[in-house]
């Protein structure tokens, strides 16, 4: 059952990080890095699992693996950045947050342009 | 049945091989282990301040946080590793 060990880790790790709030706020805020860190590395083997699924699928479907890893990519990329943000937001400097968002997007945008180019040699081709 | 049993295969590759480059396996230590260093230098620092050493009580405190620093620095890397080999972020 990893979801039990999942939720009572984040329960001590709140209850510790309200303890010490009050004193020392940037080791609280480290605090909520590490959690998230763990929580992350421990559900790790199961996105794994969830990735090799879905590359096994799309081989199967005979999709082309240009846009299968680069849909990978935007989700790491998107998940990294969310990572961030949100413990930008926790330390109170939410314009730093925002503009994490604003470059994640920007690189998004920068991996997606292959896959709208294709988009847009197709509807060219089909068109006349 | 057979997909699955092959990615259970790679699944446990990968972990074998996470756990032989990165040392040891991630634990829940290191999060009460900075708790405890959290603890320890509030009480420092205040026992330093009623004292009336206020520089010390500073250097305490920055002390803790370059301590803690270093810690959580190797969990970041770890998670960046990790999320690079994941979703092949290279």
């Amino acid at each position: 059952m990893e979801i039990i060990q999942i939720v009572a880790l984040s329960l001590i790790a709140s209850i510790l990080i309200v303890l010490i709030r009050e004193d020392r706020p940037e080791i609280a805020l480290q605090m909520t890095l590490v959690a998230g860190i763990i929580i992350f590395l421990r559900i790790m083997n199961q996105i794994f699992i969830v990735i090799e699924f879905l590359k096994d699928l799309s081989q199967k479907a005979n999709i082309d693996n240009l846009y299968i890893s680069t849909i990978f990519k935007i989700i790491g990329i998107a998940y990294i950045a969310e990572f961030g943000s949100q413990i930008c937001k926790d330390a109170g400097s939410s314009s730093i947050a925002s503009k994490i968002e604003f470059a994640a997007k920007i690189l998004i945008l920068v991996l997606s342009l292959p896959i709208l180019m294709a988009v847009m040699n197709l509807i060219l081709r089909i068109l006349p | 049945m057979e997909i699955f049993r092959n990615t259970i295969r790679t699944h446990d590759i990968f972990t074998i091989i996470l756990i032989s480059k990165r040392g040891v396996r991630v634990d829940v230590d290191i999060l009460f282990k900075i708790a405890a260093i959290g603890i320890v230098i509030s009480i420092l620092s205040k026992v330093l301040d009623e004292a009336g050493r206020k520089e010390q009580a500073q250097l305490t405190t920055l002390a803790g946080v370059v301590i803690v620093l270093m810690m959580v620095i190797q969990l970041v890397n770890q998670l960046f590793s990790s999320v690079k080999t994941l979703f092949q972020l290279y």
